[in-house]
């Protein structure tokens, strides 16, 4: 009972103190991507270099588990069949016995993507290994000039700079930042405009980029009208959103539903970003009020997040797919047909 | 007030607001999963995704507000 009470005191004692002590950087909540480098016209973002990461890291996992493998599994080979295997088992309890096995590869693929990403976003290093670089205006993305020389290339969470003198304005370019200018700046910038400096992180969070969760969006619509139409045929298909036959209430419900499809790539999209962008400004305020410590409880609310977004991405397109491939819910006809392979039981129809 | 101050307030306003209905809605989904689970514990399985599934709707309506708060304060 001692020993709790003297921990408690002791981590409240580190807590406080390192508030007092550690002068706290301040976040900076920046939406979009910052870009690192370019290579021609192709501008790298640092998200895009999470993301590549993530497959970087599942490849190098897949021909590890995959090098030597044996029947009977045994090591690396067995933990990765094992998450293979409860993957398939989730999917064919969501989506049915059948179109959960075809639905899985996509699906499965996925969920290990937004997991990986998500939880590697908490590693040490992302959003704070960058480099300091100096800019006009209110848009470092667009119009940034130079790493500053001598600058600080580590900085803590969101970490100030050394403020800039008012006459430095930048006139070495180096090359990729030179293209990035050239590429953005349509009209030059004043003379005499005060030159901020900005830090930009070499990492950060895959999924923290809306392009990203969109991509991820419109990828699974795709496939799940690919699904639906594959296994229905095109008019059978389209006969759920355009519909004649059951008079205008039908038709209109019919347009609803067809809104209702494209709305979900917003939705998937929105869904990701924002849970996982909010929990990288709540990490960052966090560190601003309280430096040491206190981040733990949060990380570990991250880390839940992370994997509920994962699953539930993974679980809506299971779903939805497998209500883009069960029949027209009204006719009578189509009933009795799916009761063998246990696709009644799923989740369907929202 | 300046546009500056009523874009700070709007973007409060948004996310404090539009928490509401979904937090409201994600504390009655809650609530029902377990009065069904303590009625009946063995259907966990079938609760338990279907819960996470409907929680995630009513969430995604407080990241719309969420979303709508950043673009006003930054765009």
């Amino acid at each position: 009972m001692g020993k709790t009470i003297a921990i408690v005191v002791i981590v409240l004692a580190i807590m406080v103190v390192s508030a007092m002590v550690i002068p706290a950087p301040k976040m900076p909540v920046i939406l979009p991507a910052e870009p690192v480098f370019a290579i021609g016209p192709f501008i790298v973002y640092n998200t895009f270099i999470a993301a590549v990461l993530v497959t970087l890291v599942w490849l190098v996992i897949s021909l590890l588990a995959t090098r030597n493998m044996q029947l009977i599994p045994t090591g690396f080979q067995n933990f990765v069949e094992a998450i293979v295997e409860f993957l398939l088992n989730a999917a064919e309890e969501v989506a049915g016995k059948k179109d959960g096995r075809r639905f899985f590869p996509f699906a499965a693929t996925i969920f290990l993507f937004i997991i990986t990403a998500n939880w590697m976003s908490l590693l040490p290093g992302f959003l704070t290994i960058g480099k300091a670089i100096e800019h006009h205006g209110d848009l470092p993305y667009i119009t940034m000039v130079q790493p500053f020389a001598g600058g600080p290339w580590i900085v803590p969470l969101g970490g100030r700079l050394p403020e800039p003198k008012e006459e430095t304005h930048a006139a070495v370019h180096d090359e990729s930042a030179a293209k990035l200018t050239e590429r953005a700046a349509a009209e030059p910038v004043p003379p005499g405009t005060p030159v901020k400096r900005e830090f930009i992180p070499f990492l950060r969070g895959a999924n923290t980029d809306l392009n990203m969760t969109i991509g991820l969006g419109l990828m699974a619509f795709l496939f799940i009208e690919y699904w639906g139409i594959s296994s229905l045929g095109f008019f059978t298909y389209s006969s759920k959103f355009i519909n004649f036959k059951e008079g205008p209430i039908g038709f209109f419900l019919g347009i609803v539903e067809l809104i209702t499809e494209f709305a979900r790539i917003v939705s998937f999209g929105f869904r990701l970003f924002g849970n996982l962008f909010a929990g990288e400004v709540l990490l960052g305020v966090i560190v601003f009020l309280i430096p040491l410590l206190a981040v733990l409880p949060f990380m570990g609310l991250e880390l839940f997040v992370g994997f509920i977004q994962a699953a539930v991405f993974a679980m809506l397109v299971l779903v939805f797919g497998a209500t883009a491939v069960a029949e027209h819910g009204h006719g009578s006809e189509s009933h009795g047909e799916h009761a063998e392979d246990g696709r009644q039981v799923a989740p369907a129809h929202h | 007030m300046d546009l500056a101050t009523a874009r700070q307030f709007a973007a409060a306003l948004a996310i404090a607001v539009g928490a509401i209905g979904p937090a409201l809605g994600i504390g009655m989904l809650a609530a029902k999963a377990m009065e069904a689970l303590g009625r009946n514990p063995e259907a966990v399985d079938a609760i338990r995704p279907n819960m996470i599934l409907a929680i995630a709707f009513a969430e995604a309506v407080a990241i719309y507000a969420f979303v709508v708060a950043l673009i006003i304060k930054f765009v």
